[in-house]
């Protein structure tokens, strides 16, 4: 789930950027099938694997320090240009017995939002692991249309299988 | 002195010289009967040949010349013993167990608490499950079990079992499998060479499987578990085939081949007996024990430990200390009263005794062949006895008679329990295993339920995981590291799995377990060469729930799986063997700094460091500290039960706060584990992994170290 600003400035440096299933072990599979070297998370899972084997917050916490020390730029600065977009995050409770992948009425709601996103955003739809729940996740460079996707177009109410869950602004 | 010397040296030989052939005498009277008394003394001093003791009775195998084996202390029957001799006559001593027998077992699950619950706190996981058997007729073979399992579903909380024998008059006579095993042992004069004694087994166990498979077809057709009992593999196979569900063996898999059997089929119970020697026909002659109890006990927790190492589940393992079965009726109530030690093993028991010949032998009614009322109150500590299944003859009449004692007060009983409190432990042990993204650390403190059993089955888990990477990697060798945890301090559980072992000093980070050992090997560090260099992945480590290595996710798989499984014990010769790493978290702390240039200094710099009450409390902050930063530490005070509790990276605001608090430049979040990080400025701006994970990678493009940094796993 990771923020398509990173995406986009890694693409704009000309970096190839992969995207694995959310988890730090899905992560480093991809990391070994492909030979590369940093992977991470927004949740703050961040492998080097040319300094150690597995995701270590010291360790990646050090290479940070060493990137502000050696650049004698704040981290603020580090990013400038880089802005993340904001997320919205939805949880949606299922019945446990629901197929939500086989909802013709959620799949086309998706692709309908994506539409209107084209490249500014994206939606993600993912069960979660431990519990019934069905997390979305919205995701739009401009705040205002994000908030209106939410507020309009983006009700789980619209999807008859389910009631709307909690609703969580992940980064408001 | 020399002179005292040698006169008493020469009176002593001159007194073995002259007497010599009386010496003699003696010695030969002692090989003969091992101890002379004084009137045996007095012949042989007169020169006479020695009388024998007074208690000396000439046994018949005199003939032979070498004396009977038969000590006078008493403690040893005579051999042959007459009583013995005539229950083997009456054929009551003839392999019961032999027969293979098809028993249904219709299991209720009644909740018993024994009496003394006022001053004991009940357990839950007291269980009893009450079936009975009854002699299966031919003619009768197809009314009794449904009379029977009509009878037992009234009552709810009854079954029955049914056990196929002649008739009475004929009990135990002309059992073709008890002839076939007595013409296959050893002492037999029908020796196993004999080719037309093995010509026999076989016909004798075809026919026996045509005569018993029909009943068995039957009974599984009646929609209730069915236990065969039979110790033959080739009769377990064809039981099983079938759809049988329980094998009970009396001689508890020790027939060549039987323990594949049931290892290969899955889900199948197996109920363990214990009996004195492996042939019932000898099993009552003069049976003895040095304490009857310790000695059941060990070997069924032989018998157990044996068959879990084959594969079976302990949960599908019921005991049964053999009542009966190579045993004086004194052994039986001593067994009886010893109910609560084998109870230690943690097994259910099974306890069938009704109709034994002891009750009819101490109710002065032999000739009733125990009648079925004296079974009952014997059968009441069996009853006391949590978890056990108690098998009877009479089922109607046991469960009159323990609705009566429960009304009287006797016992308590629930009947219609459904959930035990050990299933439904075993039940959340699998929901965790199988949720595909919850680790088993995470999940027991979840659940804070970080026990001994638990910490002992996840670490059980790591090695076995450890191993079977092994396996698969050929030639890789499985290593696991083993950390430590505050509130535990245990480390069982590791070294009893065949991998080698790790056992780090102190508690350090999650991510410190999976340190290749090359990287953790003391010795100069900053600018080292080897450093530079990729550690060749020769070894294969887990973490709780995670591998470090190449295939993750089926290693987690694996952890998880075996998490869902009882731990299994190896004998010592395979134990594995443990190192001890100390200081492990120096080298821990001196590694971390050696993943930066060796020019890099944080001097100058405040930072804040938020270890989340997790395993990086006390590394942390030195790691930074030795880097020359001002470091003030925050949640590095854990209790053990404070993990992530409002601190670290899953909760920035206190990391906020105490960068504005103290005017530092930088905060480092950590989570409670330490694979997971977040960053504040001194604005408070929060930083999360994708940011961070930016800037990572564009101050390698800055550096153009790129194409210099090597892939090292």
């Amino acid at each position: 789930m990771t923020n398509m600003a990173i995406e986009l400035a890694l693409r704009a440096r000309d970096v190839p950027l992969v995207r694995a299933k959310v988890g730090d072990r899905y992560i480093l599979e991809e990391l070994s099938a492909r030979r590369w070297l940093l992977g991470g998370e927004g949740s703050g899972h961040l492998l080097a694997l040319d300094k150690h084997t597995t995701g270590d917050g010291i360790i990646s916490s050090l290479q940070v320090l060493q990137a502000i020390c050696h650049s004698g730029r704040s981290l603020a600065q580090l990013l400038q240009g880089v802005s993340l977009f904001p997320q919205t995050l939805i949880n949606v409770r299922l019945a446990p017995d629901v197929d939500w992948k086989a909802n013709r009425v959620l799949a086309a709601e998706q692709e309908a939002v994506q539409r209107d996103l084209a490249d500014s955003g994206r939606v993600l739809i993912r069960a979660s692991g431990t519990e019934p729940l069905l997390r979305v996740m919205v995701e739009a460079s401009d705040a205002e249309l994000a908030a209106r996707l939410r507020r309009t177009g983006w009700r789980a109410q619209r999807w008859p299988d389910a009631r709307e869950g909690q609703s969580v602004d992940a980064r408001p | 002195m020399r002179r005292i010397i040698d006169e008493q040296y020469a009176i002593a030989r001159k007194l073995i010289e002259d007497n010599r052939d009386k010496m003699h005498a003696m010695a030969s009277a002692l090989l003969e009967w091992e101890t002379i008394d004084g009137e045996q003394i007095d012949d042989i001093m007169a020169g006479k040949p020695p009388r024998p003791p007074k208690d000396w009775t000439p046994s018949a195998s005199k003939p032979s010349g070498t004396n009977p084996p038969v000590s006078t202390d008493g403690r040893r029957p005579q051999w042959p013993d007459p009583a013995i001799d005539a229950c083997t006559q009456r054929g009551l001593m003839a392999p019961f167990a032999l027969v293979p027998a098809v028993s249904m077992l219709w299991r209720a699950r009644v909740w018993l608490r024994p009496h003394i619950a006022a001053r004991y706190e009940p357990r839950p996981s007291a269980r009893l499950t009450l079936s009975a058997h009854g002699n299966l007729a031919d003619s009768a073979l197809h009314d009794r079990p449904r009379a029977s399992a009509r009878d037992g579903h009234r009552q709810r909380d009854a079954g029955f079992l049914l056990r196929r024998r002649p008739p009475s008059g004929q009990r135990r006579r002309a059992s073709p499998i008890a002839s076939a095993w007595s013409a296959r042992a050893p002492t037999s004069s029908t020796s196993a060479a004999n080719p037309l004694g093995r010509a026999r087994t076989r016909r004798a166990c075809r026919k026996r499987l045509d005569r018993v498979m029909p009943v068995l077809e039957h009974a599984c057709k009646l929609g209730v578990p069915v236990s065969a009992d039979t110790s033959r593999p080739e009769v377990m196979r064809a039981a099983l085939a079938l759809g049988a569900d329980i094998i009970n063996d009396v001689r508890a898999l020790r027939m060549p081949g039987a323990l594949e059997v049931v290892a290969a089929h899955a889900g199948c119970g197996v109920c363990l007996m214990h009996m004195l020697g492996d042939d019932p026909a000898v099993m009552q002659q003069a049976p003895a024990y040095d304490d009857v109890v310790a000695d059941v006990r060990s070997f069924l927790h032989e018998r157990m430990l044996v068959i879990q190492h084959a594969g079976v589940a302990k949960s599908a393992c019921v005991l049964d200390p053999g009542i009966g079965f190579g045993k004086t009726p004194e052994h039986n109530w001593a067994l009886m009263q010893g109910l609560d030690k084998l109870l230690t093993l943690g097994q259910p028991l099974l306890i069938g005794w009704s109709r034994k010949s002891m009750l009819g032998a101490l109710t002065g009614r032999a000739e009733e062949r125990s009648p079925a009322r004296a079974a009952w109150p014997q059968r009441w500590p069996a009853c006391n006895a949590a978890r056990s299944i108690v098998r009877v003859h009479d089922v109607a009449a046991t469960v009159d008679a323990l609705a009566v004692w429960r009304r009287s007060g006797l016992v308590e009983l629930a009947a219609g329990g459904r959930q035990t409190h050990a299933p439904t432990q075993r039940r959340r042990w699998h929901d965790a295993t199988s949720a595909p993204t919850a680790s088993a650390a995470r999940w027991a403190r979840r659940r804070s339920r970080l026990t001994f059993c638990c910490a002992s089955a996840m670490r059980w888990a790591a090695c076995f995981a450890a191993t079977a990477a092994r396996a698969d990697g050929g030639d890789r060798q499985g290593h696991a590291h083993l950390g430590l945890h505050d509130r535990v301090g245990a480390r069982s559980g590791l070294s009893r799995r065949p991998a080698s072992t790790s056992l780090l000093s102190g508690p350090i980070p999650t991510p410190g377990g999976g340190l290749p050992d090359a990287r953790a090997a003391p010795g100069p560090r900053r600018g080292d060469q080897r450093l530079a260099q990729p550690v060749p992945r020769q070894r294969h480590q887990v973490l709780l729930g995670r591998t470090a290595r190449s295939c993750p996710t089926t290693g987690s798989w694996r952890s998880r799986r075996a998490l869902g499984e009882s731990p299994q014990w190896v004998d010592s010769a395979s134990l594995g063997k443990a190192r001890r790493i100390d200081d492990a978290s120096g080298r821990y702390i001196e590694f971390c700094k050696s993943t930066v240039r060796h020019d890099l200094s944080l001097r100058g710099l405040k930072i804040v460091i938020d270890a989340a009450h997790g395993a990086a409390y006390h590394v942390a902050p030195d790691v930074f500290h030795e880097l020359g930063a001002d470091v003030v530490a925050i949640g590095c005070t854990p209790d053990g039960l404070n993990i992530n509790d409002g601190v670290g990276a899953t909760a920035p605001a206190a990391l906020v706060e105490a960068v504005a608090e103290h005017r530092a430049d930088y905060g480092v979040a950590l989570d409670g584990d330490a694979d997971r990080l977040l960053m504040v400025d001194a604005g408070g701006r929060v930083f999360n992994g994708d940011e961070l994970l930016y800037v990572m990678v564009a101050e390698r493009l800055a550096k153009g170290r790129r194409s210099k940094a090597r892939w090292a796993p």
